[in-house]
């Protein structure tokens, strides 16, 4: 039975406006359906649009960026109309971000367990002392060993593996039901890189999450994600079960993608 | 940015403005700025004379024009001694590295703990007010920013091809320094120097406030404004007008020099 | 943080040492003795006398040696004695000193409360009408002569409009005020003092403070910040203001020898007995004894600034605060 997908992007245009030029367009007409419980990858070459698109969906944009025209649709609600207020009661509590570098996406002066805290009492209604429970809880969840003292200790003290855990930590302590994650392991060493994508898997199965997922590299993609949708220059040209684009890829640029993948030879 | 092109090139017009009003001076002026004439002493503006007169009846707008040509002298000659020494204390720190960038550096660190001003008014105490001392003073406490800036350039410049290409062309040391790394690196000592012209126009117009800078009765800007001291409230067109002078020469100048910073190092925001 | 702390105390020893250097070089730059200007300001002193002042100074033995003996009294806190009024020179200084600092610390308070909402206010809004204006505000700032602005503040708040005196930190007949009556006339003698102490320094930390600013607003955490769902305030005042004055610390310890500097005009004009106005008076009457020890005391206090900014910074930093794993 086909539900409604939880998300839903249709024809979306976005420009980067420059002083005394025309805008700039970013991303160009992508339609994307992102359906409860699943992975979907979105991949393209940096400057492909994808980040952009990732930005959107809270109307997270910087300031030169304007979003032209399109629908985004999140659990039935149209995203791009939402009122200020409402929209910032979603961010946090029901879709949530994991970014690329966690040395600069958290606060350096504040303790992780304070950053936590923030995002769970402004969402929650609760007392700081459930606030720290839950907290040291979502640590945990996300495989953080020693989860009360890390509570106390500051970004710069942990490794980058660590720090991508509080954050994702962070953004899932008030169990949101989407979380997109833009470039989550491009910063870390590649064996952190797995633990941190089966990490996003098992928090999927174990919390209902969705994850949007988005990166340049088509192997994690295979990894993790149920479906693949992929981006290039501002256009969505590919979309599907991973499996199926993997054996049989349409486009060609998905093909050039593909092929890109060093492959092991066989002694 | 487009902001700043105008407001750079507003600077811009002031400095020539006051520059030609110095190189100028005699022909712009009828008055001897040092006729004194008693009888008509305070005089308020008036057609005779636009900037009114002093205490001893001498034309106020001609002494300032004058006084242009003296500040301005100073403001030059100052920071051309702080840019010449500069350059040659940064440059030798930053190409030879190692102790000669110790000893430099150290001295420069020490030659900043002093205030400025406290420095320049001790070495007046020892060597006497007047205006070559001043300049002079002005000059070699001025040179550490320039020296930093400059080594800072070359540190970053003399790992760089066409060095290595001049020293395999046998270039000297010397020739290497001069001809290869400072041009290259002289941007931000541009805007130092520009805004350093401002600085010694300031610092000079205090001192000779002071009575320890110009001496009258050659007159500046700054030993204008001593005798404002005395006709607070009474004159108050020797009081307002050498200041709103500097005021907006200091402003030109300070001007420039951004504009210069921004031509040289491109605003880092998109 | 005690181990920081000596770790600088020792790396200063060296530009202590230098201080000392250049302070002694300055003041023998002259060609002749400096008890020759004194004698000459005197000429009625006959060649004993003058030979007596000489090595009573110790100026009859070489250079180096005097150098010596300047800095063992130096070790002493023995600044010497004036020549002016044969007192030591550490107690005239000393008499000045509280006054001094307690303008510049109050001209400090100044600057931080007006200069970092300006710089915030700037920066948040970026381009408006209010950035435009603050900022040709301090340009004007930057050019304004301090001596200028000084005259013009006593023209008009003490002779036009009579408001504030224009002379001195206390009234004549101030030994019969009350309490109350005393904190406002010392209140009423330091306004002017202040603000035009603090006027240069306006200009600069705004600016700083709205760079510092623009710079942090651009940083990711400030994106996971608004992410999280972060009212815009919060955002602001909260995540970002913290970071953006750490670097403000180490401007405002830089600008400690700019404002001991400024202290000359002002409390010149202003007939303030500090210790910039003993300074003015001493280089007038040639005092080199108190030129010396004024010259080294600045210097210091300009180290210690440096110091105390540091150590602030260090404690408010919690990457420098709390060491790395």
């Amino acid at each position: 039975m086909r539900k409604e997908p939880l998300l839903e992007i249709k024809d979306l245009h976005i420009g980067f406006s420059q002083a005394a030029k025309e805008s700039v367009p970013a991303v160009r007409g992508a339609n994307l359906k992102l359906y409860e419980g699943e992975i979907l990858g979105l991949v393209g070459e940096s400057g492909s649009g994808k980040s952009v698109t990732a930005l959107s969906v809270t109307r997270l944009l910087p300031g030169s960026a304007k979003v032209i025209s399109g629908e985004i649709t999140f659990d039935g609600a149209d995203m791009l109309d939402l009122p200020e207020e409402d929209l910032r009661k979603v961010r946090g509590s029901r879709i949530s971000y994991v970014f690329q570098d966690p040395a600069s996406s958290l606060n350096p002066v504040f303790t992780v367990g304070e950053q936590i805290i923030e995002t769970i009492t402004l969402h929650g209604g609760i007392s700081r002392g459930e606030a720290f429970d839950l907290a040291v809880g979502s640590l945990s969840d996300v495989g953080m060993p020693a989860p009360s003292e890390i509570m106390f200790s500051y970004p710069h003290q942990l490794s980058g593996g660590m720090r991508q855990r509080a954050m994702i930590a962070m953004a899932i302590s008030c169990r949101p039901r989407l979380l997109i994650a833009d470039e989550p392991t491009t910063a870390l060493d590649v064996t952190v890189q797995a633990q941190i994508l089966d990490l996003l898997s098992r928090l999927k199965e174990r919390l209902g999450l969705t994850v949007l997922l988005i990166t340049h590299d088509l192997s994690i993609v295979s990894r993790v994600a149920q479906k693949t949708a992929v981006m290039q220059q501002g256009r969505i040209v590919e979309y599907g079960d991973t499996e199926l684009i993997y054996k049989r890829p349409s486009h060609p640029y998905t093909k050039g993608l593909i092929s890109c993948i060093p492959k092991m030879r066989n002694p | 940015m487009k902001k700043f092109n105008k407001l750079a090139v507003f600077g811009f017009v002031v400095v020539a403005v006051m520059a030609s009003a110095a190189v100028f001076a005699p022909f712009i002026t009828g008055c001897d700025p040092g006729a004194i004439d008693l009888g008509n002493s305070l005089m308020p503006p008036s057609i005779q004379h636009i900037m009114g007169t002093d205490s001893l009846g001498r034309d106020l707008f001609s002494r300032m024009v004058y006084g242009a040509r003296i500040s301005l002298s100073v403001g030059f000659v100052a920071v051309g001694i702080s840019v010449v020494a500069g350059i040659i204390l940064g440059s030798l720190a930053g190409y030879y590295g190692g102790w000669v960038d110790s000893v430099i550096s150290r001295f420069i660190d020490i030659m900043l703990c002093f205030p400025t001003f406290f420095l320049i008014l001790a070495t007046i105490a020892v060597l006497g007010p007047g205006i070559w001392n001043i300049m002079v003073i002005i000059g070699l406490t001025g040179w550490m920013g320039a020296a930093r800036l400059i080594r800072a350039e070359i540190l970053s410049l003399k790992e760089r091809e066409f060095v290595e290409a001049a020293r395999a062309v046998g270039a000297s040391d010397l020739r290497i320094i001069a001809c290869h790394l400072i041009p290259n690196g002289i941007g931000p000592v541009l805007v130092s120097a520009t805004l350093g012209v401002a600085g010694a126009i300031l610092t000079e117009s205090a001192l000779s406030f002071l009575g320890l800078g110009v001496q009258p009765p050659v007159p500046s800007w700054g030993n204008i404004l001593t005798e404002a001291k005395s006709t607070l409230g009474i004159a108050w067109w020797i009081t307002v007008f050498p200041g709103l002078a500097i005021l907006i020469t200091v402003l030109g100048y300070n001007l420039l020099g951004e504009g210069l910073r921004e031509h040289f190092n491109p605003h880092r925001r998109q | 943080m005690v181990g920081y702390i000596s770790r600088r105390l020792i790396g200063m020893l060296p530009v202590l040492f230098g201080i000392t250097v250049v302070t002694f070089f300055v003041i023998h730059l002259s060609p002749g003795k400096p008890t020759r200007l004194q004698a000459e300001m005197s000429p009625r002193i006959s060649l004993e006398a003058r030979e007596r002042l000489d090595r009573l100074y110790g100026l009859d033995k070489p250079v180096h040696e005097q150098y010596w003996q300047w800095v063992k009294r130096l070790a002493r806190f023995d600044l010497g004695r004036s020549f002016v009024d044969e007192r030591p020179v550490s107690t005239k200084i000393l008499e000045r000193l509280p006054i001094t600092i307690a303008i510049n610390v109050l001209s400090l308070a100044l600057i931080f409360s007006i200069a970092v909402p300006i710089g915030v206010a700037s920066a948040v809004r970026e381009g408006s009408l209010l950035d435009r204006v603050s900022t040709v505000v301090v340009f004007i700032g930057f050019a304004v002569p301090t001596f200028w602005l000084a005259l013009l503040l006593m023209s008009f708040f003490g002779v036009h409009l009579g408001w504030l005196p224009i002379s001195g930190i206390k009234s004549i007949d101030f030994e019969e005020y009350n309490i109350i009556e005393k904190c406002i006339d010392m209140a009423g003698h330091l306004i002017l003092p202040v603000f035009v102490s603090a006027f240069a320094g306006l200009a600069g930390i705004s600016r700083y403070m709205r760079t510092s600013m623009l710079d942090v607003l651009n940083r990711d955490f400030i994106r996971t910040a608004r992410a999280k769902g972060l009212p815009e305030n919060k955002v602001i005042y909260k995540h970002a203001l913290k970071n953006a004055l750490l670097p403000i610390v180490t401007i405002v310890g830089l600008s400690v020898p700019g404002l001991i500097g400024g202290s000359v005009i002002f409390e010149s004009i202003y007939a303030i007995p500090g210790m910039g106005k003993l300074f003015y008076d001493s280089v007038m009457a040639r005092d080199y004894p108190v030129i010396m020890g004024i010259l080294f005391i600045g210097a210091v206090l300009t180290l210690v600034g440096n110091l105390l900014a540091d150590v602030i910074y260090a404690c408010v930093d919690p990457r420098i605060r709390v060491s790395g794993r």
